[in-house]
């Protein structure tokens, strides 16, 4: 039998990732539901900051959820459907794909490892508290 | 916005400059903006060391604000592999690198983005061209597609990816833009916008390309600073006036699109306004960039951007209200560490520009940028800074010639710590740019050595002093640098005396002239060497004939200056003979002959034939100097004593050549 061998981001980087961009989100003085999931699109870890809304969670649950199963940042999908009416219709109706900003896959050596989802503001807001967390365990912005 | 600064924080020297200043969401740490400069240091279109230490190197110089080159927006625009492009997701984490270079500085980026639309300079390429209408580039004479409204939409949200590539790279924000004639002031203005859909027709169908483009790029990218470049008068017919612009710039500002508008002037037609040279006076279209000032008040900072060669103008603008900012480009090409040299008081060591305009004629052409005045321009990643460069070996240098590149030998080579002596023949330093300042539209070649000499001061220069080889080695020096110019000459021609044949280094001495309205100019530079030349004979009141081998006179002279040197060529009367050489002279009458044909003409009227570039090297002392034993490891000819050449390759030689001296491992 074949098989292959893929890489995971661990807790412990999920984490840390997860704190850098709480502490973006207090900055900007959001309350921000924040999710990181593995490579497959599995949450891996999640945080409801206090007084963020219910709906946050599940937002930046799918948002991770699609930037890993697509690989690509979540806004970075309209760019590609904007111009393509099948998809412009049709991929946003996929259950749990999200097609605007607040997702980012987490890279290492240009391998998806995970994929982190960010709600709770304006999703130009959503992407720079991703971005902090990005920072916060070194992977590039993809 | 423009409170000034608490005497306890306020700078000695220029306070309203450094004061800090708030552009939207951010806080800039003072009033100097670098405005945007191609540099074409891109490695394959990505972030790599040439690029990354040209950025630090103005952040480090202490500018606040940096607008990046206009970042490319599009695959199929064209440009070279120096070019930083943004369109693309994969460039994002390269240009994060430099926003984290100029922000550990404390500066601010801001990147710029632009079309060209039909406007092109670039002739390597066959360029993309697009336009609201389909009218002819005046420069390429290249007919643009015209967009359709579906590609205007694709256009503008082009615009906007592009912005939240450069959020996603760290930067602090983005400047779209509108002026000097590049896509979006096609859009905007009456003279090349002739659409009569929902994109034009009326002034406010020409402006909602632009007022769309600011809106959406405002709604995704947050917090991000969002500025506006505008034209503020196109120069040229049907195009935009200044009262037009100005109730624009009210507009964008009321209806709160942008934080900041940075001001420019002309198109592509006009195109020798947006870069003035020596012809326009410092601080040319001052009054205009004023009235934005006035009516747009507080609101956003407005930056002015004209020849602004030193701190005590730019410092005048701010300090009078005129502008909140200052944009500086050619300042901070020839001397990045303009802002600390202000700043701390040590403005009389500014090296200033000479608005020669060669960095723009370089990159223009594609070339990494450069400047004709500072060789470490677009070479920061050669070599460490100055101040740190301290030679593993201090040794004794002998330069020979006080010419430009002896003079920037010894600057360098002092800095490093040698022991420098210049032995110079005249009774000033200076070379054969001594006089060139004496000449009208010249006088700013000043510059030059005014920077120089100083800079070179605490080394021994012995004026008056004419090296032999036996002072030479009496001397006993570790390095010897032959720096002793070229000696300008009028070849052998078949001449009877009826008419001078000279060369000059600055005016035209009116005693060496015989009877005659013209001048001939032969035209063997192709550079300012002749242009200086025609402005002298000008200046005695004679009509030009400028004579030339070469497809055209001053073929390689940057555009501004050609285009103003040949406006001045044509209000005074002159000529230009192309393809031709003087043969000649006989009985008052000079011939010219085409140089493919050999056909003669007969030019009478003359009262002298100028020689321009044509000249022969002076380099022969270092031969003798090797053959009476000296090593030629350490006899080195540099500049025009190597062969005849410009300002540039001079400087260019002396500072690599100073690099080396006392450091082994960089021979």
């Amino acid at each position: 039998m074949a098989t292959f061998t893929k890489l995971s981001i661990n807790a412990d980087s999920a984490l840390v990732a997860i704190q850098g961009a709480m502490a973006k989100a207090r900055q900007l003085d959001f309350a921000m539901s924040i999710v990181v999931c593995d490579e497959s699109g599995i949450e891996k870890m999640a945080v409801r900051m206090d007084g963020a809304t219910e709906a946050t969670l599940g937002i930046a649950r799918d948002k991770a959820y699609t930037s890993a199963g697509l690989g690509s940042a979540t806004h970075a999908l309209w760019d590609m459907i904007k111009n393509d009416p099948p998809l412009q219709g049709g991929l946003p109706a996929v259950s749990r794909l999200v097609t605007f900003g607040g997702g980012y896959p987490i890279l290492e050596d240009g391998n998806i490892v995970g994929a982190i989802g960010v709600s709770g503001g304006h999703y130009s807001d959503d992407m720079e508290v991703a971005r902090a967390g990005l920072a916060a365990i070194g992977s590039p912005v993809s | 916005m423009n409170k000034p600064a608490s005497a306890a924080t306020a700078n000695a020297h220029f306070p309203a400059l450094f004061s800090p200043l708030a552009i939207g969401s951010r806080q800039a740490k003072n009033r100097i903006m670098r405005v945007a400069t191609t540099a074409n240091l891109a490695d394959g279109n990505r972030v790599g060391p040439r690029v990354l230490a040209f950025y630090r190197e103005l952040a480090a110089g202490g500018v606040g604000t940096i607008v990046t080159e206009a970042l490319r927006t599009q695959p199929h625009d064209p440009f070279g592999p120096g070019a930083l492009v943004i369109f693309d997701r994969s460039a994002i984490d390269g240009l994060r690198q430099i926003a984290d270079a100029c922000h550990s500085h404390g500066a601010l980026l801001i990147g710029q983005l632009n079309m060209g639309g039909r406007q092109h300079l670039a002739s390597r390429v066959i360029p993309y061209a697009v336009a609201p209408s389909a009218i002819a580039c005046p420069r390429s004479g290249g007919v643009p597609h015209e967009l359709t409204a579906r590609e205007i939409e694709d256009t503008i949200e082009t615009y906007v990816s592009c912005a939240v590539h450069c959020i996603e790279a760290g930067m602090d924000g983005v400047e779209i833009h509108g002026a000097q004639g590049h896509l979006i002031q096609q859009f905007v203005s009456p003279y090349t916008n002739r659409r009569e859909d929902d994109w034009g027709g009326t002034r406010d169908k020409r402006l909602r390309f632009a007022t769309e483009i600011l809106q959406r790029v405002r709604t995704r990218i947050g917090r991000g600073i969002v500025g506006y470049r505008m034209g503020v008068e196109e120069f040229t017919d049907n195009g935009l006036g200044i009262e037009d612009t100005l109730a624009i710039a009210q507009q964008f500002v009321a209806d709160g699109l942008i934080d900041y508008l940075s001001l420019s002037q002309g198109n592509f037609n006009s195109i020798e306004t947006h870069l003035p040279d020596r012809h326009e006076p410092v601080m040319a279209y001052r009054s205009l960039h004023a009235r934005f000032k006035q009516v747009c008040g507080d609101a956003v900072p407005v930056v002015a951007s004209t020849r602004m060669p030193g701190p005590e103008q730019a410092e005048a603008v701010i300090s009078a209200g005129e502008a909140d900012m200052v944009g500086l480009c050619r300042p901070l090409i020839v001397d990045p560490q303009w802002p600390v040299k202000a700043k701390t008081g040590r403005s009389d060591q500014i090296r200033r520009c000479i608005a020669c305009n060669q960095c723009w004629a370089w990159i223009g052409a594609g070339e990494p940028i450069a400047c004709a005045t500072n060789p470490e321009a677009g070479r920061a990643h050669l070599w460490p800074k100055l101040e740190r460069d301290r030679a593993e070996f201090a040794r004794r240098v002998l330069i020979v010639g006080a010419g430009p590149a002896g003079l920037e030998t010894a600057r360098v080579c002092r800095a490093r710590g040698h022991q420098v002596t210049v032995l110079e023949r005249e009774a000033k330093p200076g070379g054969r740019l001594k006089r060139v300042h004496e000449v009208p539209y010249f006088e700013e070649m000043k510059n030059l050595l005014d920077y120089l000499v100083p800079q070179a001061a605490d080394a021994d220069i012995r004026c008056n002093t004419e090296a032999s080889v036996e002072l030479i080695e009496s001397m006993q020096a570790d390095d010897i640098v032959i720096a002793t110019g070229a000696e300008a000459i009028v070849p052998a021609l078949d001449q009877d005396g009826s008419v001078p044949v000279i060369t000059s280094d600055g005016p035209i001495a009116l005693d060496a002239l015989a009877d005659g309205e013209h001048i001939v100019i032969m035209d063997e530079d192709g550079y300012y060497w002749t242009s200086m030349l025609i402005e002298s004979v000008i200046a005695v009141g004679k009509k030009p004939i400028v004579v030339t081998r070469f497809f055209e006179i001053c073929r390689e002279l940057p555009m501004v200056s050609r285009i103003n040197l040949l406006r001045q060529l044509d209000r005074h009367h002159g000529v230009a003979i192309p393809n031709s050489v003087v043969t000649r002279v006989a009985d008052g009458q000079v011939a010219v002959a085409h140089y493919l044909t050999h056909r003669e003409q007969q030019l009478d009227n003359i009262a002298a034939v100028v020689w321009a570039g044509a000249a022969r090297a002076r380099g022969e002392l270092a031969e003798q100097l090797i053959g009476n034993g000296a090593s030629k490891d350490h006899v080195h000819v540099i500049g025009d004593a190597f062969s005849p050449r410009r300002l540039a390759q001079a400087l260019g030689e002396a500072h690599a050549l100073a690099r080396r001296i006392g450091s082994p491992a960089r021979t």
